[in-house]
């Protein structure tokens, strides 16, 4: 068999230490060490860009905001007669809710062994973001995120001596189990990507209203209890299927994610409800 | 079109930087296509186009960006060279193939 002929050896040589280079980068420790590298090396101008394109992404987004203005304004000026009504009892509970948080010291700080982290960027395609809290830092694979406003993010996917990646709730490879706070039923939540999620396996007499808030539930041992996913956008239903779905507004905006707390262990009671994520993966 | 590898890299590296510090805090285009835009993918897609047909530059700036890209990525290392490269190839044949230019070209 003739053998085609080799007319620019530095070529093939090129593609043959790429290829070299590029298996390194998959299946090899080498893989992660680089990565740390470059983001070490890259991490003060990612953290001045991301701090610089809020300032312009805020005025840009307050402009496109401008169309959609007069027709919220309508809007809320009808929600805000709902609201001032709801106020009221609103006031009575989270006098009553405060002093139950006192009481059974309920605070989040309390409750988990947290690592409070930077965000430095995002994947390319979104959908994941990086921080600047690593293996260093007792980070470790499958911990949840969430904001201290009790939102939940995602959960750490990838972890290098001094960053990681999260995988965001809206990532096309996460499902959980979620609670429909207004009905108290139960559904799995999946990340459909592009930063949409929806909510599955409703069962149907649930009465799913828009708006309605949507909290992680323990039950799939993914996420701690009670924290916000989001609200109802819109509800799909039909006579043939057993279930309903939902399709759900993520409660944290991306553009806006700035400090992040990573949930590391539980300070009292079971700490393998974290341990049990690692293993389920 | 001959360019320059400080500059070439350079352009590079700030493009993936501002792909993945700067454009994901605009969220008003999320659901449309322009947030799967990659401003790697278009200035090699560009390069290519505009380079002379025997020069082979635009293939180096497609392997070099879709490195970077790839080390921003949560994909396999090695998805975003290959998207680029294949770019740059379909770009070359169908200038190859369809396109008939000056001699200068």
């Amino acid at each position: 068999m003739k053998l085609p002929k080799i007319r620019n050896l530095n070529f093939y040589s090129a593609v043959v230490a790429g290829g070299f280079f590029v298996a390194a980068m998959n299946f090899t420790a080498f893989g992660n060490f680089a990565k740390n590298s470059v983001y070490t090396l890259t991490q003060p101008i990612q953290k001045r860009v991301w701090g610089f394109s809020a300032d312009i992404s805020g005025g840009i987004q307050g402009i496109v905001a401008v169309r959609n203005a007069l027709k919220q304004n309508r809007e809320l000026l009808d929600r805000i007669n709902q609201l001032v009504a709801e106020n009221f009892q609103i006031e009575e509970l989270k006098n009553e809710n405060q002093t139950l948080k006192e009481a059974l010291g309920l605070g989040m700080e309390k409750e988990y062994d947290l690592r409070m982290a930077e965000t430095i960027g995002t994947d390319v395609v979104g959908d994941s973001l990086t921080i600047d809290k690593g293996a260093d830092d007792m980070i470790e694979t499958g911990f949840p995120v969430v904001t201290s406003n009790k939102v939940v993010i995602g959960r750490i996917s990838k972890v290098y001596d001094d960053f990681a990646k999260v995988d965001l709730i809206t990532g096309k490879n996460m499902a959980f189990d979620v609670k429909l706070s207004e009905s108290g039923a139960n559904g799995l939540a999946k990340g459909l990507g592009g930063l949409n999620i929806m909510v599955d396996l409703i069962p149907k007499d649930v009465e799913v209203k828009p708006g309605s808030p949507v909290t992680t539930s323990a039950m799939g041992g993914i996420f701690p209890e009670g924290y916000l996913v989001g609200t109802v956008d819109s509800i799909e239903k039909n006579d043939v299927e057993t279930f309903q779905a939902a399709k759900i507004k993520p409660a944290f905006e991306l553009g806006r994610i700035g400090e992040v707390f990573i949930i590391i262990g539980y300070k009292f009671d079971d700490k393998e409800n974290i341990g049990a994520n690692k293993t389920a993966e | 079109m001959k360019p320059k590898p400080f500059y070439t890299i350079f352009i590079l590296l700030a493009l993936v930087v501002f792909q993945v510090c700067f454009l994901a805090r605009f969220d008003f285009y999320s659901g449309t296509w322009l947030r799967y835009f990659n401003g790697v993918i278009a200035f090699v897609l560009i390069l290519s186009l505009f380079e002379k047909r025997r020069e082979k530059a635009s293939y180096g700036a497609a392997a070099l960006g879709g490195a970077m890209l790839d080390f921003y990525s949560e994909y396999f290392f090695g998805f975003w060279i290959l998207i680029s490269v294949f770019c740059v190839l379909a770009v070359k044949y169908v200038i190859r193939k369809y396109v008939r230019v000056p001699v200068f070209w």
